[in-house]
């Protein structure tokens, strides 16, 4: 039988790089195939390619057994592949049935130019209902969707150009369980009509429970296509690793008895209330909840980024006046945002000044910033937390997720924090550079840094935390020692199903 | 990256070199001594009003204010002198202090309303200019100045004009103090990325204020300069400062989307308008063909910011 889609040799180079180089493998109609492999694997590579996003490519692709160049987003659409981006491309200014039928309205008959909008409408409404088993607002617009609903009409637009492979770019990245789940039945569905599924994901337990057949990519390379069955956890990081990696989690110790951060009944109106909790230094706190459930929030108003509407924020033992990030730095809490690119960094900056923008003070010598000095301190950090970068004037735009994020970690260091809020700090890391976190993050908590960790992937919490926080829809739930706690459990509580 | 550094660091100097050339070959009068003090006399206006524009630019705003805050500053400076009596340095001083405050108003509406800038600054353009009127009596020119009130625009400093020496000196702090000052490397982190210098617990409304302050107090110079070489306060005069400061600044490969820009690229831009201007006089090119063409060099710039921006 032909394959539905087949690679042959086929390379991508960008200046300087060879993101894809001679990758060939082939997918199968009807499949749900999964596409593995750490950042810079070429991955992306392979899904712009088949997107029609970046031109020419070296190579051939077939499809149904005719070679075919996908060289534009026309040319894909019309060989039937429907792209959904992590970030899917909808237009937010727009309700459901606009975006969907985007290019292709219906028009009523005899009049040309006139949009059928009660057609438009209806039929929208008969996806949902039929394929797509979702209730969304279709009159709400986009903008105000969630992520998940906005992937879901992403599919839906496919839908209706009658797509027949769907590629699915990271889907579940920032999605709560539920909806998570609420794809992979639309995924099945989709199976079930004949349809064929191309699924890139980091999270692997997910590519275990979806998919057919694997695909590993690394550096550019193709590595293997198998049963998704017949490979174990342990071979397919593997395989994407290149090598054996290293215990999963450094080992957790005692801590110190000293308080350093202190929440008494903290609230946010809206956002979460009646939140206490004590962190001590060398403590690693984990934060535990799902989408909604007001974690980041929490952290944000702890910063002062957000003011609380009433409780009682303490450190060393001494209350916080109105808050500000400044104020902040100031007594020692440094913050790791969830959105690297937005919130923690410059892009356009270069690697050096972002580590020290923000205690300068620390550096200026009659009122000049003494880069020499800067300097010294910044390539420590690049030494102790293993940078790749080719200089410390390298814009931080060109360097790779995880060496963002240790640039993020060299300013907390830089800033001297002796509280550290990490949210999300592996989100989008590949799996080596996450153990190289967790040690930057165990280091931390060995100095008497008290550590607070966000995270949606429960095991890193158990792993990593002595006591596990954890909320739901804005409430305390409990705060736990990690002492013979299970993923179930945590989930559990974080569901609202209490069963301790 | 490396192409867009290499072309910002040396393509624009290749393109001056070849002007300069050029220039001196089409027109026997280019390269006397005479035209030279003319054209860096005539750049130093420019130049000084594009350091707060660069400025203003990195931040990720714009001031379109900055022609009218120098014109005004320049018939305030000589109706201080002619109508108030002050002697010209006082004058001169409360002429600046005036366009720091419209630099604080464009500012303070930006940053306090979340107005944005392109619609104050406009704003402000527009009551400037009537302003200028108004204060000369609905446009006669302020010419009754004492001696030395040209001092500033017309005489020399050892061979070097006034003028000039203010510019380079003026380009010499603020070089030093974008790149080694505090408030300098904050201008370029909040032009990069207003929520994270937030988050790095930056004041980002306090730096974006200072650099509306430092582009109106930067106009007020170049304006007091204008004054002095005309010898007298003009309101129909420097129509012509608000577009040569942006094309500097732009020419310079200072980016219009904020956090990138530096001050020896914006006065190799100054340098390159003063001599296509100065060319096009000697050619005898009519005025508003000169018009034309520098619209055409602003969007050349625009179009190769954005083209090496996407490689």
């Amino acid at each position: 039988m032909t394959p539905l889609i087949e690679f042959d040799e086929v390379s991508k180079h960008f200046p300087g790089v060879v993101a894809l180089d001679k990758v060939s493998f082939s997918i199968g109609k009807g499949e749900v195939h999964g596409l593995v492999g750490e950042n810079g694997a070429g991955k992306s590579t392979l899904v712009n390619i088949l997107a029609g996003t970046f031109g020419e490519y070296h190579g051939r692709i077939r499809v149904n057994g005719e070679e075919v160049r996908l060289t534009s987003f026309g040319a894909a659409e019309k060989l039937g592949i429907c792209t959904v981006f992590q970030e899917p491309n909808v237009l937010l200014n727009l309700d459901v049935p606009t975006n969907v039928f985007l290019g292709r309205e219906p028009v009523l008959s005899g009049m040309g130019l006139i949009v059928d909008k009660k057609a438009r409408y209806q039929q929208t409404e008969k996806i949902f209902r039929e394929k797509i088993k979702i209730k969304i607002d279709l009159k709400k617009k986009v903008g105000n969707l969630s992520i998940s609903e906005r992937q879901i009409i992403g599919i839906v637009k496919g839908l209706v150009r009658n797509a027949s492979i769907f590629i699915l770019d990271e889907p579940t990245a920032s999605l709560t369980r539920s909806e998570i789940s609420n794809l992979f039945s639309i995924v099945k569905e989709l199976k079930e009509s004949g349809r064929t599924i191309v699924f890139i994901s980091h999270r692997l337990n997910e590519v275990f429970e979806i998919t057919d057949k694997l695909t590993v990519l690394r550096d550019g390379h193709h590595i293997c296509t198998v049963d998704t069955k017949s490979l174990g956890l342990d071979e397919l990081i593997g395989a994407m690793v290149g090598k054996p990696i290293e215990s999963r989690f450094p080992r957790t110790e005692g801590y110190g008895e000293k308080t350093v951060l202190e929440v008494q009944d903290l609230s946010r109106e809206g956002e979460f209330e009646n939140v206490s909790f004590r962190l001590h230094a060398g403590e690693v706190l984990g934060i535990a909840g799902v989408m909604g459930a007001g974690r980041t929030e929490l952290v944000k108003t702890i910063f002062g980024a957000t003011r609380k509407s009433s409780g009682k924020i303490l450190i060393d033992g001494r209350e916080t006046g109105k808050g500000s990030p400044r104020e902040a730095i100031r007594s020692g809490i440094g913050l790791l945002t969830e959105d690297r690119r937005n919130e923690s960094l410059i892009l356009v900056l270069d690697v050096l000044k972002n580590i020290i923008i923000s205690k300068l003070q620390k550096v200026i010598k009659y009122s000049a910033v003494n880069f020499g000095m800067a300097r010294k301190h910044a390539s420590r950090y690049l030494d102790m937390l293993a940078i790749k970068t080719p200089s410390l004037a390298q814009k931080v735009e060109y360097l790779s997720g995880g060496n963002q994020q240790k640039v993020v970690f060299s300013k907390l260091l830089f800033a001297d924090s002796k509280i550290l809020i990490a949210d999300e700090p592996t989100k989008g890391i590949d799996v080596g550079a996450k153990f190289e976190i967790y040690k930057i993050i165990h280091d931390l908590s060995k100095e008497g840094v008290g550590v607070i960790i966000i995270s949606s992937e429960i095991p890193e919490l158990i792993g990593l935390c002595h006591t596990i926080l954890v909320l739901h829809e804005g409430k305390m739930v409990e705060s736990l020692p990690n002492k013979d706690l299970t993923q179930e459990l945590v989930l559990s509580l974080a569901l609202g199903e209490r069963i301790v | 990256m490396n192409y867009k550094s290499i072309f910002t660091r040396y393509g624009l100097i290749i393109i001056l070199a070849a002007i300069v050339l050029i220039s001196s070959l089409i027109s026997p009068v280019f390269l006397t001594y005479q035209n030279l003090m003319n054209i860096i006399r005539q750049i130093s206006m420019i130049g000084i009003i594009a350091i707060g524009a660069t400025i203003v630019l990195i931040i990720g705003g714009i001031d379109l204010s900055v022609g009218s805050t120098a014109v005004f500053a320049s018939v305030f400076f000589a109706g201080l002198v002619s109508y108030n009596g002050l002697p010209i340095w006082l004058a001169f001083a409360i002429s600046i202090i005036a366009g720091m405050a419209v630099g604080l108003f464009n500012g303070s509406i930006t940053v306090g309303f979340a107005v944005p800038p392109f619609i104050v600054t406009l704003a402000s353009m527009n009551a400037l200019r009537g302003l200028a009127y108004i204060y000369t009596n609905g446009g006669v020119p302020i010419s009754k100045v004492p001696s030395g009130f040209s001092w500033l625009g017309r005489e020399y400093l050892w061979f070097i004009p006034v003028p000039v020496v203010i510019m380079l000196l003026l380009f010499i702090i603020f070089s030093l103090f974008l790149n080694y000052t505090k408030s300098g490397i904050y201008l370029y982190a909040v032009g990069g990325n207003e929520k994270a210098s937030g988050l790095s617990g930056i004041n980002v409304k306090w730096v974006k204020i200072l650099a509306y302050v430092i582009g109106g107090g930067l106009a007020a110079v170049s304006g007091v300069i204008l004054a002095s070489r005309l010898n007298s306060g003009q309101p129909a005069a420097g129509g012509d400062l608000l577009f040569n400061a942006i094309t500097a600044a732009v020419l310079g490969g200072t980016s219009l989307s904020g956090g990138e820009g530096t001050l020896r690229g914006t006065l190799v831009g100054a340098i390159i308008i003063g001599i296509t201007v100065n060319i096009m006089t000697l050619l005898n090119v009519i005025f508003f063909y000169q018009l034309v063409i520098q619209g055409f060099i602003l969007l050349a710039a625009v179009i190769l910011d954005v083209t090496m921006k996407k490689r």
